[in-house]
């Protein structure tokens, strides 16, 4: 008991202290998490839209598919992509693999279905008089489906913040495509497993903090703001 | 000149005809109202002059051409408002049009001020009543600058001060646009107050028969036959309870469910029972007396309601007033039976 209390105590004089470690193994996974669920986000909303709203043979099976990817296991996506990335795989010229751009790569798979899943329940759930009110309001099929998405924003926003929960908080990509080398891929899910490993409980612990105190931050921050705008404004 | 033309236009739900219009104009400035029973095609109609839905045969031609859908603007019988405030759905047309936000306010506030809903404005949406709600919708549709304006049942279930205040602005803008207005009611008596242009709509066929006093009806044969059918001896005499236990005879050769419907121009009213030929002798007492087209129309409790029209002169001749018991006789040949 004495021991955890110890670490925990270092945990906080680390954070206290901004220590450069910390600092550099936190920013490592603010980066990556950012731009792979940003990136997901960006192909995944439009997806979900055309799934959602558009009568195409096998929407079905698209649609089971990819609530069976949402619980795909990180190792598997770190092995199937690292199957391509590896020197001799299909995109071994690229050089890609134990850079962060792999671990993006691999995160990018992971969200991805999550929040078109997500997204896809949403739109589908929602009122059916949203898209036809639009249209005769004069909107354009363009401007009808942003109502549409924008009726239905705190469910997209969740949808988003469980992609990134599920990138955030994920060892399996980061370590396989990542490598967890110091100063460049190691993030705080590979850094936790790593100095757990070594026996450093402090470092892991405080990292452990920063995990869920940026988790945390990213929810409120990300509720808050898709809540208090829309497409057409401010309410 | 025409703001719509439909040819022969059908519309199917899978093996279901909803609609089959051989031919319609709508004109331009015109106020229109489309009367029928449920199920009897209103919304499918408004659908497609809304160009929202497609005819599945025909062609609905809007000013002789292709329509803009820029042009129509239509308010739902259930209108969905947007998670903003009232203000915000009553601007949406707009923003969709990308008119200026300062130009917006000024060409909302008198719609909102005449439907009595600007001192809420800034309510969330969700919080306004149903017949608040409602106001919303028909003024967010009202402010744009649309050939044809569409409004799906907007007076059906409120009170009398919402009625009012709709009816009222829907009546302006008639009166004073060049919009045409085209809106469905359940009610005969507000459509033939509100316009003479009433569409009379039926199992999805437009009829000239006026669809005045309708019932849905069993028409059995009677077990004893009248003394004047009896005399008389006319076949196809058929019975049908309208409700209440009030019964009529109607001239048909037909049995089973049916719908009919009583020309109020039809039914003579006497202060005293008439002996005729006519079969159909109903006693009741006269609950509201209106004004339509030139004609008085009597609104007459027999258990059910039934409407009766007469002419000024015999309203003023017979000395009736509200509360006053009458009889309305109707030959059995008078009820249509569709």
């Amino acid at each position: 008991m004495e021991y955890i209390f110890d670490s925990l105590k270092k945990a906080f004089v680390l954070i206290g202290t901004l220590d450069n470690e910390l600092l550099r193994i936190s920013w490592t996974s603010i980066w990556i998490t950012g731009t792979s669920v940003t990136l997901a986000t960006l192909f995944s909303l439009p997806a979900a839209v055309i799934i959602a709203t558009k009568r195409f043979k096998g929407k079905g099976a698209l649609v089971t598919t990819l609530n069976t990817l949402m619980a795909l296991p990180t190792v598997v996506v770190g092995l199937l992509v690292y199957a391509f990335l590896y020197r001799r795989g299909l995109l071994g010229n690229f050089s890609l693999l134990y850079t962060p751009y792999a671990m993006i790569i691999g995160q990018v798979i992971l969200a991805s279905p999550i929040i078109t899943a997500l997204t896809v329940s949403a739109l589908e759930g929602a009122d059916e008089r949203i898209e036809g009110t639009a249209l005769t309001l004069g909107a354009t099929k363009f401007q009808a489906l942003m109502s549409l998405s924008g009726e239905v924003r705190p469910a997209i926003t969740a949808a988003v913040i469980a992609g990134f929960g599920r990138i955030f908080a994920e060892v399996g990509v980061s370590m396989m495509l990542g490598g967890n080398i110091r100063n460049y891929t190691r993030n705080i899910t590979t850094a936790i497993a790593f100095e757990t490993a070594r026996g450093q409980f402090s470092l892991a612990l405080a990292l452990g903090m920063i995990l869920l105190l940026f988790a945390f931050t990213v929810n409120i921050l990300l509720q808050w703001h898709l809540k208090s705008q829309s497409y057409y404004g401010t309410k | 000149m025409n703001l719509y033309e439909l040819k022969k236009v059908k519309k199917r739900y899978g093996s279901l005809l909803a609609l089959d219009i051989p031919s319609l104009t709508l004109a331009e400035g015109n106020f229109y109202v489309v009367y029928g029973p449920n199920g009897a095609g209103k919304t499918t109609l408004l659908n497609l002059l809304a160009f929202l839905d497609k005819a599945s045969e025909g062609e609905v031609l809007f000013h002789n051409s292709q329509p803009d859908i820029k042009d129509v603007t239509m308010v739902m019988q259930n209108p969905y408002l947007f998670k903003t405030t009232a203000l915000g759905n009553v601007s949406r047309g707009l923003v969709f049009r990308s008119i200026n936000k300062n130009k917006i306010e000024k060409m909302v506030m008198p719609v909102m001020k005449q439907l009595g809903i600007w001192e809420m404005r800034n309510r969330e949406a969700r919080s306004l009543s149903g017949g608040e709600k409602r106001r919303v919708a028909i003024a967010r549709a009202m402010v744009l600058d649309t050939k044809a304006l569409i409004l799906d049942e907007p007076i059906s279930h409120l009170d009398n001060i919402h009625v009012n205040l709709i009816e009222n602005a829907i009546s302006d803008m008639a009166g004073n646009t060049k919009k045409t207005i085209i809106m469905t009611t359940h009610d005969l008596s507000k459509a033939h107050k509100l316009t003479s242009n009433v569409i009379y709509l039926l199992n999805g066929k437009i009829t000239d028969k006026p669809l005045w006093n309708m019932f849905r009806v069993n028409l059995t044969t009677p077990e004893k036959v009248p003394p004047v059918v009896r005399d008389g001896a006319p076949n196809g005499v058929k019975k049908a309870g309208v409700g209440q236990g009030v019964e009529i005879y109607v001239a048909t050769d037909r049995t089973g469910s049916a719908l009919t419907a009583i020309d109020p121009k039809d039914i003579i009213v006497s202060r005293q029972v008439i002996h005729s030929s006519a079969l159909n002798n109903l006693r009741g007492r006269i609950v509201s007396i209106n004004e339509i087209n030139g004609l008085v129309d009597l609104v007459v409790d027999t258990k059910v309601f039934f409407h009766a029209f007469i002419t000024r002169k015999s309203f003023s001749d017979l000395h009736l007033s509200v509360g006053e018991e009458i009889f309305l006789t109707f030959k059995a040949s008078a009820v249509e039976v569709f």
